[in-house]
């Protein structure tokens, strides 16, 4: 299982004729840390590019799933199933076959090729899931508690900030390090909506693969590093990932 | 260009209707001033995602029926000849049955290994944190990384040929993305693999949070071991499976990206191409968009077929 | 984790990751945007790495000395031999928003632009000295079927070389050169397999090198049958030619017979060229760039000759840039066209990629062993009568792209096994049916 890793690793390290000769999971004969210099001087910008609309992104399409399921589960009205039903099959479309339309769309919103395109797009895509999500984790907060609120007076918006909101760190974190997962790996999108003034990471370290010509050694690098924040969040945030599915968040 | 015309005028028909629609059905539910944010916002996002999502899928479905070959962007409408010409393809035929085969060999082995990881983890091992780490990492992983990872384990003398000759299982070599009877169930290995460490999160969270008195009591009654598991356990924790269910059913069809690096395109010949793959071919390798929308509007439908009646069993028990 | 460390944790995840926020977004609402200024020109390509990248750099380097006042801004999309760049591309096609100029492979790879009235004709750049330095097949190429020219070559790589590793042959006593037959051919690999060092004679990659060497082993059968494939005429079993389609098809069954298990990628494959554990390989000159970098000599430490049968042909995968209507920048990018089809352009240009340039008046000196004898080689196919020129098909120029695209997976089902021979040979001539709309040029190569 860790094989494939450590192989990673390993030829990261190598120079180019290194990597002609050693075995894969061989150690090198002279090591170097110039595979990894060489990736952060091409991936350098892309990762702040990525980092920031994947964050953002991120938090808005937890916030408005949060906010969509809240409001499918505690202010309900005639079809709010159907809406529901609606939202979630937006899960399952298949990207390639709108990659055209949502190009034409976006070029005429004037965002082609900008921070806001991918931003938009991760955010809007990110609701179906995020609604799925949340709505599960809310349908196990009691009623009672809404209508006790209410007896209170306080309104829709005092409940949702005041007593769903802090109930939910942990369905953030779930829908958090999902959406992170996907947003920052996501490759299909990058190609369609960027050009030369915007790269994201995934769209870096393809091109650092190359078309005839891989420098093995410094893809390994490029791949260990693109995949340094994803590692981070599991790290630190793998056991509030735990406490967050144990409390219902995916309880259906 | 007529694409844009057709845009523009499907656009303004198609958020004027669904703002009414739901005004009208907010209006019905009991009104409260401040909420106008929180049922605005709500609003907003479903419009979004109505147009992002539903309008997307009715451009697919209209250019489904014109002849749309090449840049040109015909609209000359053809009924459901594109319909009938994919009915007759072997090549959709034979992807169709990928994608099937791929889909229930790939979600219910996850789902077994998840549980089963789940159960093995369960046992209050030591180190279970660092266990979990080490399952989970994987997902972390992108899909060209894993892609690429998998691509170099599955060669000739790669690393799952050379192992197995070393464990004396020389006999079970194989080629593995090369031999085309086996291909699919080499893919869908390794897209098992880089799944269940997060099938096995949400089964373990699950069973952590069944109330221990649930299990006491059983534990009482004399159920151990095997059979509190079978009778006591898993049976509670069948509402996760939809979760699950809904997650892999989301990663088989995002899969594309994994299975177009390993394999090459869907290789050998047709052996691993999954309906996503003809159809980002047929698009834009083979220039016909029409066809190519076609085959979009079917797969779609069968997604549909099969997650309506799931997620309308799981939610009448709610409502 | 007690509330205190989980507070701190919060807290600290929420600190850097507005800070990542907030020096992102001002670094990227800060950073030039060029693009839509009056003198810059915007290329697409898919040369991202290592000497193909230098390649495009020297190229660009020439074009800025002589339009110093000129933005060029590459832009760059790897991935499946352009078909990324091509994905992009289209998108923006149709979305009426063409870019300046990009990369594809001179003939049908840009057909479907030119079907739909989106490439402007640059006979401008095509002057008489320009005509009188490039061969007539390939001027053909560049042309569109209406007789106009639309795209410019930059380079001219060959695609029916077998490469071999001296010292493995060396040890075989085998003489590469009396190699011009596949009987002896087959010969040969026979004896090294049952003799020599080599584990397999020969060696194949993913299924488009597999497609690659099929139509090598084609033309093998003669540029008359080669010429009617590409023009879609042996579309059934009862075209004539089908019997050559099929007899090929059966040579590369027999190749089959001396290989291993298909390769991941075709550098692999040269990489076992190059490690000496396999005798032959068939692949483009692009393949010359391996070597190089594993020090390689040409004609000491490996070697080349023509795919068996083809020895009087040369096999074309041209690169080239074009001219799309309704750009931005249509002065900068004729300026372009004309560095690139000039001298300087091309020497400054193929030295580095590996290619030998589209004109015949390329600078020798410039050039590497083994270019230098390609282009030895090319010079006296395009001077002799009874040598042919013949344009890729798997590279996307001498067959319409659908037909490209489903070729690979059929040779790829032959390799697996999962298709016979006969099947094979039927269904490319049912392919050839199926696009038969496609095939809108007549090719004529020369042959009879």
């Amino acid at each position: 299982m860790l094989l494939p890793l450590w192989s990673g690793i390993m030829s990261a390290i190598k120079t180019q004729a290194d990597l002609a000769q050693t075995l894969p999971f061989a150690p090198p004969d002279n090591p170097t840390f110039n595979p990894f210099i060489q990736a952060t001087r091409e991936l350098l910008r892309p990762l702040i590019n990525s980092l920031t609309f994947t964050i953002i992104a991120t938090i808005l399409s937890c916030l408005l799933g949060s906010i969509c399921g809240f409001v499918l589960t505690k202010l309900k009205f005639r079809g709010s199933n159907t809406v529901f039903f609606l939202l979630t099959l937006g899960i399952f479309l298949p990207y390639q076959s709108i990659i055209i339309p949502l190009f034409i769309v976006i070029r005429n919103l004037g965002i082609y090729d900008t921070l806001w395109a991918m931003l938009l797009v991760h955010t809007i895509y990110g609701i179906p899931m995020t609604t799925l999500l949340f709505r599960s984790y809310y349908e196990s907060i009691p009623d009672s508690l809404i209508k006790a609120a209410k007896v209170d007076g306080a309104g829709v918006m005092t409940i949702y900030r005041r007593l769903i909101l802090p109930l939910s760190p942990l369905p953030f974190v779930v829908a958090g390090v999902f959406q992170f997962t996907a947003i920052w790996n996501d490759y299909l999108f990058a190609l369609i909506l960027t050009g030369a003034n915007f790269t994201p990471a995934s769209f870096a370290l393809s091109n650092m693969a190359g078309s005839t010509e891989t420098a093995w050694n410094n893809v390994m690098a490029g791949s260990l590093i693109y995949s340094t924040p994803i590692i981070i969040i599991f790290i630190l945030l793998g056991k509030y990932l735990m406490q967050g599915l144990m409390a219902g968040a995916v309880k259906g | 260009m007529i694409i844009n015309e057709n845009l523009s005028e499907i656009n303004d028909f198609n958020s004027k209707k669904k703002v009414i629609i739901l005004l009208k059905r907010f209006a019905k539910a009991s009104f409260q001033r401040d909420s106008l944010i929180i049922r605005l916002i709500f609003i907003t996002a479903c419009i979004l995602v109505a147009y992002f999502v539903y309008y997307f899928i009715i451009w697919n479905i209209y250019f489904s029926f014109t002849d749309w070959i090449g840049l040109i962007q015909t609209s000359n409408f053809v009924g459901f000849a594109n319909y009938l010409k994919m009915l007759n393809d072997p090549i959709f035929w034979k992807s169709f049955q990928n994608s099937l085969i791929f889909m229930v060999v790939f979600i219910p082995v996850s789902i077994i290994i998840g549980l089963i990881l789940a159960i093995f983890i369960d046992q209050k091992i030591r180190f279970e944190g660092s266990f979990r780490m080490f399952y989970l990492l994987p997902y972390a992983l992108s899909f060209v990384v894993t892609a690429y990872l998998w691509k170099w384990m599955f060669v000739d003398d790669g690393v799952i040929n050379t192992i197995l000759d070393l464990l004396g299982f020389g006999f079970l070599r194989n080629a593995w993305i090369s031999n085309p009877n086996i291909a699919l169930y080499s893919v869908s290995a390794a897209l098992i693999w880089q799944f269940s460490g997060y099938i096995m999160l949400i089964f373990l969270a699950a069973m952590r949070s069944i109330p221990t008195s649930h299990i006491m009591a059983a534990q009482v009654d004399g159920a151990s071991g095997f059979k509190l598991y079978t009778r006591v356990i898993i049976p509670q924790i069948k509402t996760s499976t939809f979760t699950a269910f809904v997650i892999l059913m989301v990663f088989a069809l995002k899969a594309f990206d994994f299975i177009w690096i390993l394999t090459d395109e869907g290789g050998p010949g047709w052996a691993t191409s999954i309906l996503p793959i003809m159809m980002y071919k047929v698009a834009f390798k083979s220039n016909r968009f029409a066809y190519s929308a076609a085959i979009a509007t079917t797969l779609l439908f069968l997604v549909m077929m099969i997650v309506i009646p799931y997620l309308y069993i799981t939610y009448r028990k709610k409502s | 984790m007690k509330a205190k460390q989980q507070t701190a944790l919060f807290i600290i995840i929420a600190i850097v990751s507005t800070a990542a926020v907030a020096v992102g977004v001002t670094y990227v609402v800060l950073a030039p945007t060029p693009g839509k200024e009056a003198n810059a020109v915007e290329i697409y390509h898919w040369w991202t790495s290592g000497g193909e990248a230098a390649a495009i750099n020297a190229l660009v380097d020439e074009f800025s000395s002589q339009y110093p006042n000129t933005t060029v801004q590459q832009v760059q999309i790897a991935g499946g031999a352009g078909f990324e760049m091509r994905v992009k591309i289209k998108t923006l096609m149709i979305a009426g928003d063409p870019p300046d100029t990009f990369q594809v492979h001179a003939g049908y790879e840009w057909k479907l632009f030119y079907d739909a009235g989106l490439l402007s004709n640059i006979d401008n750049i095509w002057t008489d000295n320009l005509k009188s330095v490039i061969p007539d097949v390939i001027e053909d190429i560049n042309k569109g079927p209406d007789g106009h020219y639309y795209s410019v070559p930059v380079n001219i790589h060959r695609s029916n070389v077998v490469w071999y590793n001296y010292a493995v042959l060396n040890n075989t006593g085998i003489d590469p050169s009396t190699l011009t037959t596949w009987d002896k051919f087959f010969q040969a690999c026979d004896w090294i397999e049952g003799n020599g060092t080599a584990t397999h004679a020969v060696n194949i990659g993913p299924q488009w090198t597999q497609a690659h060497a099929f139509e090598q082993i084609l033309a093998s059968q003669g540029i008359d049958v080669y010429q009617a494939w590409i023009n879609g005429e042996i579309d059934s079993t009862s075209a004539t030619y089908y019997s050559d389609l099929l007899a090929a098809c059966g040579i590369y069954n027999d190749l089959l017979g001396y290989t291993g298990t298909p390769l991941g990628s075709w550098d692999d494959a040269t990489a076992e060229i190059i490690t000496g554990d396999v005798a032959f390989n068939i692949m483009g000159d692009w393949a010359n760039g391996e070597f190089y970098q594993s020090n390689y000599n040409y004609t000491r430490d490996y070697g080349t000759m023509a795919v068996p049968g083809t020895n009087n042909m040369y096999g074309l995968v041209i690169d080239c840039f074009e001219k799309p209507k309704n750009i931005d920048h249509p002065t900068s990018v004729d300026h372009w066209l004309s560095v690139v089809a000039s001298k300087d352009g091309q020497d400054a240009f193929n030295p580095l990629k590996g290619s030998i340039a589209a004109r015949t008046d390329a600078n020798l000196s410039k050039y590497g062993a083994y270019q230098t004898a390609a282009i030895q080689d090319f010079n006296a196919i395009d001077a002799s009568a009874t040598s042919y020129m013949y344009p890729s098909v798997v590279h996307g120029s001498g067959a319409p792209e659908a037909f490209n695209t489903d070729l690979a997976p059929i040779i790829g089902e032959l390799t697996s096994g999962s298709a016979s021979v006969s099947e094979t040979a039927q269904a490319i001539a049912t392919l050839a049916q199926t696009y038969s709309s496609d095939f809108t040029r007549t090719w004529d190569l020369g042959g009879s």
